[in-house]
């Protein structure tokens, strides 16, 4: 299952919910959609209502009339199958999907493997198996999801200290 | 007070004097630095500048829309460690 939202708190007294979301993807909340909570025992909800509130978004339920219920799952997280993942326009990749891929030289060196992605504010980053953090732009990595294999362009090795 | 318009931007000259010699070899390597308030130039564009965040260097590789910016900008100094969810975040090549 995938998170797609958190509940982080009840909002006014109809059972309102609001999530902190875990998806790059507002469209893929269009109702009705229906969601696992994933509460003790997991609850299957189907949502009716869906706006942006700031940050977070509120939602309505057809399962959760009042604000008891609604305060009732906060901290649960909104999950969908796998299967349910959004298709993402090309360039764009899931971080699941490039973790454990090899990671090769130009040369065809063997680098290691991509340990997580980290997010960035210019570009994200490739975290290495070897503790090396590549940028994730054009001009510096092929990635090849059918075989598995993200190509380093540049030389990792080549770093200049500038010290002043 | 903003910076006087007479000194030009501020950017370290060891930092731009390698920046310039690379440029003239057409090479491209990273430079590791801690001049997180160096402002980026024009030359600087292509290359990649591993900057200091407090504890360890982030490749930033360089684009025309960083011009003018500080380099600290782009390397943040506190992280967001996320949820540890399967999540459907994504990430672009960009």
């Amino acid at each position: 299952m995938i998170t797609i939202a958190r509940v982080v708190g009840a909002h006014g007294l109809k059972g309102e919910l609001t999530l902190a979301l875990e998806s790059d993807m507002v469209a893929r909340f269009t109702p009705p959609l229906a969601v696992t909570v994933g509460s003790e025992p997991p609850m299957a909800l189907t949502i009716t209502a869906f706006r942006l509130y700031g940050r977070f978004a509120l939602v309505s339920t057809a399962q959760i009339h009042d604000r008891t219920e609604a305060e009732a799952l906060i901290g649960c997280r909104l999950m969908v199958p796998d299967s349910d993942r959004w298709p993402l326009p090309a360039g764009r990749y899931y971080a699941d999907d490039l973790v454990g891929l090899a990671v090769v030289a130009a040369d065809g060196r063997t680098l290691g493997q991509v340990r997580r992605v980290l997010p960035g504010v210019a570009n994200d980053l490739l975290e290495l198996s070897s503790g090396q953090l590549v940028p994730m732009v054009r001009a510096w990595v092929e990635i090849d999801l059918a075989t598995r294999l993200v190509t380093v362009l540049q030389a990792l090795e080549s770093v200049t200290d500038h010290a002043h | 007070m903003g910076r006087s318009t007479k000194k030009g931007p501020y950017v370290p000259e060891s930092l731009m004097a390698k920046i310039t010699l690379m440029n003239r070899q057409s090479e491209k390597r990273i430079i590791k630095t801690w001049a997180r308030a160096a402002v980026i130039m024009p030359e600087m564009v292509g290359h990649t500048l591993a900057v200091h965040d407090g504890r360890k260097h982030v490749p930033v590789f360089l684009t025309e829309e960083m011009v003018g910016h500080r380099l600290g900008e782009f390397a943040p100094t506190r992280t967001f460690k996320g949820h540890g969810a399967h999540t459907e975040r994504s990430s672009a090549l960009k």
